[in-house]
Parts: C-alpha cells; structure tokens; sequence
C-alpha cells in the first residue's frame, strides 16, 4: 500500500483585537473551544487555555508601556491570535506589536524553587514557567520595536 | 456569568477566621478585585482563611500568585491559608505546577477547619 495523502482540513484562525485584560476570557475561551473541537482532552484543554491566557497577559502588560506610541511609532496597541491544526498538532501563536522583549526576558524560564523564594507581595513571573510546563514546544521570537511573537504547540494524545 | 464575586462569613466561633465563597474566575484582569476582599478582611483582623474553590472556573498564574502571597501574609500574622474543594479543572492546573505539595487543600469544611486548628462547638 502507498502513502495515503491526507486531506483532512487544516483548520487556520486569526484573531485580532486591542490589547485590554477583558479580552482574556474571550481571547483563551475560542482558543480552547477549537481545542475541545478537535477532540483534545479536558485536562489538554486546561492547559492550552491557562498558556493561551498567560502569553496573552503578558502581552497586554509588558508589551505597550505609556510611553511606546513615542518610543515605536509603528502603529495600534494590538494583540493577534493564530491557531493552526495540522497531523494532531495545535499551535498557537500570541504576536503583538509592542516594545519587544530583551534576551534576558526571552530565556527568562524561573525554575519553580526561585518563585517561592522571591520576597514579593504578589508571585509574578511564573508565565514562561508554566508554559514550557503544560505545552510541548514554545519559542519566542521578539526584537525591540518589532513585537513579540509565542508559538506554542501542543499534541494531541 | 459575572467574572469574579464572593461571599465571605466568620468560621464558626472564631473572628480572626474567615470563609471566602469564590465564584467566577481569577485571571490577571480579575486578580484585583480578589485581593482587595481578602486584604480588607485582614486589615479587619482576620488571620485565617480558607478560600472555598468550588464555584470558581478558572485561575490563572495571576490568581495563584495572589493566593501564595496571601499566604505568606497570613502566616506571618500567625494565621493560615487553607483551599477547599477546588474544581477539578483547578485542581489540575494547581497540580501539574506543583501547588498542590505547597498549599493546604481541603475537601470538606470540616477538613479545613482541623487544618486551622478551629474548633467548632
């Protein structure tokens, strides 16, 4: 028998709106209905949805500082989803088109004992953590000025 | 569905305990509103917690971050936090992190009160 081509559909959204932390339900909530649709696990589903929120968050609070229209003058505050499906993987890119992240924050990846042990009022910083933790793949690209993009991928099983 | 609200009463006889009934979920958009109730309930006076999940959807790292510094503030005032009954869905992300071995879960009330030492005549 030869190679069965495989033509299922590969089913490809964008999602585009303005940086704003009521967009995070919305925004996680279509994310992880495609999932479900796909025939993801509910436990999946959970962690696509807290990785999906957590690169979203990110964005909406270190992306545009107050001073960015001055600083970068290249456009809105948005926010893009992508979601690709293809031979049981799902992928996700978060882009938006903010200030861009240093090195230091693109391999920042706090190992779980320093969170503990960070003296602060409020735990911040378990973003990158949490997504290596629940997703199979993630990168991030980013560049001053030219926006941050996350791709995570995750199997399906 | 309304994003984030509670309902909070005394633990039995005690009134530096509190109960907090979660509803809704927690993410970074919510987290503010969380924190104001449960800091105005220890400006009150309150030392112990227990934060009912069972009504709660969702939290994201905002939401445990919020609960593992109140937890710290707690027990530095002597008190305790303790979490009851959180959703399966919760539960799992609070595991798969590695919270479940850090905060005190309960899954009964009465479990949480043994957890905080409150006797209940």
């Amino acid at each position: 028998m030869g190679n069965v081509p495989d033509n299922r559909p590969s089913p490809h959204f964008e999602l585009k709106c303005r940086v704003d932390s009521t967009m995070l339900r919305p925004l996680r909530e279509f994310v992880s209905n495609v999932a479900r649709t796909l025939g993801f696990s509910e436990k999946q589903v959970g962690e696509i949805e807290i990785c999906v929120d957590e690169a979203c968050a990110n964005a909406i609070e270190h992306a545009y500082p107050k001073t960015f229209e001055r600083e970068f003058a290249n456009g809105g505050r948005d926010l893009c989803i992508e979601v690709q499906y293809k031979n049981d993987e799902l992928v996700v890119r978060v882009r938006d088109y903010g200030c861009g992240a240093s090195e230091e924050m693109k391999s920042r990846l706090r190992d779980l004992n320093d969170y503990l042990a960070s003296d602060q009022e409020r735990y911040r910083g378990l973003g990158l953590y949490l997504m290596h933790k629940f997703m199979d793949r993630v990168t991030v690209q980013s560049s001053p000025g030219q926006g941050t993009t996350v791709e995570m991928t995750k199997v399906r099983k | 569905m309304k994003a984030f609200s509670f309902v909070s009463r005394e633990l039995g006889d005690q009134k530096d305990a509190a109960m907090f009934d979660l509803r809704g979920y927690i993410d970074a958009h919510t987290v503010i509103e969380f924190e104001r109730a449960v800091n105005a309930s220890i400006d009150g006076g309150v030392k112990s917690l227990v934060l009912d999940l069972s009504g709660l959807s969702y939290i994201s790292s905002a939401g445990i971050g919020a609960m593992m510094g109140l937890a710290r503030k707690l027990s530095q005032r002597g008190g305790d936090l303790v979490l009851l009954s959180p959703t399966q869905k919760v539960f799992a992300i609070l595991e798969g992190l590695g919270f479940t071995k850090i905060f005190k879960i309960a899954s009964s009330e009465t479990e949480a009160l043994e957890k905080l030492n409150i006797k209940v005549s």
